[in-house]
């Protein structure tokens, strides 16, 4: 059963996606493209979204941001999923010891508010640059991949095919790699699916309370720069606020299509 | 505690695994906070290159860069430093803030707390208001118009961001329409409350409600449902007396829980809206460099978290047989 909620996903993903790899080719402005004459100038023909305090085209600005943060958003859930998927099968495969002490470490990840710890490390570093971003939304967001891995792993460990490959005499390592690890995916992409959605709104935060990358447009930085100027158009704040919501509906639908697909169980909920 | 003269104890038969419940949940908050402590403790250290650096800038004097060195601790050997912090935390002072020195950071912490505490706890009020009803209507009128406005609202809830819905809420009701306090305005008025709480309280009524629905409609199939409309009762017996008190457990289980998160996420509102609290004092210790405040306030947000997150899940347990026996 293909549900509305499921096209309606998968488009704004797709949108999402070619106007953060074409948006910056096809606009005829720079983001930084500055003209005082035209400051704050409403939607026209030739800045479809308007303009900012200093005149820049607000399209450009969007398109920009959109590539950056889809961009920092899918590397750092490359990494976290691969980190998860590498603890959470080792700790659901090996059991014992290994399990207890990466479990444990797991915990003690968990119980720290999120955004709480990337802030911690920002602010240590005083001037943050992108890797030190990247660095510490990684940092705690393996964490949730770990766990689903973990529990799937121990589902996989008693299954059929994989006791018949230890008893063709398949080393461990092999039949983790090549027998386990696959199985894990599919539910791990539907949490990556979310995952994503959650890290374009930790940077947004983060950008917002000043400790996003030092160059380039993000929405959070967008959606400061918005806010302080509230009192003279909303447009400033909208356009990037909109931008965010599309991005977590879009990924949020998709995940749920995932979830039903991989889990049919689930569908519906 | 007498466990054994209380009935609702009891009639499990065994008392030991409750103990091992309580012992084992008090035992993973404990490892939390301890965690959170060095945590907090090692950020410092692991960043790469020299905090001082960080902290201070470039132009700094080698002066003031020994200064901030033997403030922080740096100089002492890491086993030393450990000690102290730990010490630091123990006494409850939480250490003392690098720019106003004759403040302890726990002063200062306890505050401004009582700003946030009162923003969660209204948000979450909002939230709850705004999630039971509409997640109760969506669950007895599931697959119709209803029930998919619902999910439309939900959905909408999750997808605005605080970011965004907060300058939109300052806009609408503090500058066009003047019917609420706004930034800026004396932040202890229970008016200034409500904008605030509205922005943090619509994405948590947005969860909530989704899982009241889901909550209700697993329960409203439970044979002691079915059993209680086959003897009759009313539809409002049935659901208000028999259904809701089960069904309402794992939300509130979770609206507990993130209670917690609240709390620890409040910096953004307290930005968006100028208010006091913790989150402020920590923005603000972030951008005065005063890291002894950074580090206290990052501890007492976690701690509080902790805390609130052993508290539901002990209250849950308490009206929940079945959860303390798994």
């Amino acid at each position: 059963m293909r549900r509305p909620g499921t096209i309606v996903g998968v488009a704004l993903v797709a949108l999402l996606a070619a106007v953060a790899l074409l948006g910056p080719l096809l606009t005829p402005y720079a983001p930084d493209a500055q003209d005082l004459d035209r400051a704050l100038f409403a939607p026209s023909r030739a800045h479809p979204l308007g303009t900012d305090e200093n005149g820049c085209d607000l399209l450009s600005q969007l398109a920009h941001g959109l590539r950056l943060d889809l961009s920092l958003a899918a590397l750092v859930v490359c990494v976290s999923l691969l980190v998860g998927l590498a603890v959470g099968a080792t700790a659901g495969f090996l059991g014992g010891l290994v399990d207890e002490a990466l479990m444990r470490l797991v915990d003690v990840l968990l119980s720290f508010p999120g955004i709480l710890l990337n802030l911690a490390i920002l602010a240590a570093v005083g001037r943050p640059s992108l890797g030190h971003l990247v660095f510490a939304l990684c940092l705690n967001g393996w964490v949730g991949y770990a766990r689903v891995a973990r529990g799937q792993a121990l589902a996989l460990r008693e299954r059929e095919f994989v006791l018949s490959a230890r008893a063709l005499g398949i080393a461990e390592m092999r039949i983790l790699l090549r027998h386990v690890a696959p199985n894990l995916l599919g539910p791990l992409l539907v949490q990556a699916s979310f995952g994503f959605a959650g890290v374009v709104l930790i940077e947004a935060s983060l950008s917002f309370l000043g400790l996003g990358p030092p160059h380039g447009y993000t929405l959070g930085a967008l959606m400061n720069q918005g806010a302080t100027h509230l009192w003279l158009t909303h447009r400033l704040a909208s356009v990037p606020g909109a931008a965010i919501a599309i991005i977590v509906l879009g990924f949020n639908l998709l995940g749920d299509a995932l979830r039903d697909r991989f889990d049919p169980r689930l569908a519906g909920r | 505690m007498d466990t054994s003269a209380d009935p609702r104890w009891t009639t499990c038969g065994d008392i030991a695994p409750v103990i091992r419940y309580l012992t084992r949940r008090a035992a993973t908050s404990a490892l939390g906070l301890l965690g959170a402590a060095l945590l907090t403790f090692a950020v410092l250290r692991l960043v790469p290159g020299d905090p001082v650096d960080g902290l201070l800038g470039e132009q700094a004097t080698a002066a003031q860069r020994q200064d901030l060195r033997r403030f922080l601790g740096l100089d002492q050997p890491l086993h030393r430093q450990v000690v102290s912090y730990l010490g630091r935390i123990a006494d409850g002072s939480l250490g003392k803030s690098y720019r106003h020195r004759d403040t302890t950071v726990a002063s200062r912490l306890v505050a401004v707390f009582p700003f946030t505490l009162q923003l969660a706890a209204a948000a979450m009020l909002i939230g709850l208001i705004i999630a039971l009803p509409l997640g109760i209507l969506a669950a007895l009128r599931a697959g119709t118009g209803v029930d998919a406005a619902a999910t439309g609202a939900a959905l909408c809830g999750v997808a605005v961001d605080k970011l965004w819905l907060g300058p939109l809420l300052i806009l609408l009701f503090y500058v066009h329409l003047g019917w609420l306090p706004g930034p800026g305005d004396d932040p202890s008025a229970a008016a200034a409350l409500v904008l605030p709480a509205v922005t943090m309280g619509a994405a948590l009524a947005a969860m909530l409600s989704r899982m009241t629905r889901a909550s209700l409609l697993e329960v409203i199939r439970e044979e002691y449902v079915v059993c209680a409309r086959a003897k009759g009762l009313s539809e409002l017996a049935v659901i208000g007396k028999h259904a809701l008190k089960n069904a309402l457990i794992p939300v509130l289980h979770v609206a507990g829980l993130q209670f917690g998160a609240l709390l620890s996420g409040a910096m953004i509102t307290e930005k968006i809206f100028a208010r006091p609290g913790v989150g402020t004092l920590l923005l603000d210790a972030i951008s005065e460099r005063d890291y002894p405040v950074v580090q206290g306030c990052v501890l007492g947000i976690a701690a509080c978290y902790l805390l609130v997150n052993f508290a539901t899940d002990l209250l849950t347990a308490a009206v929940d047989p079945r959860i303390r026996l798994r």
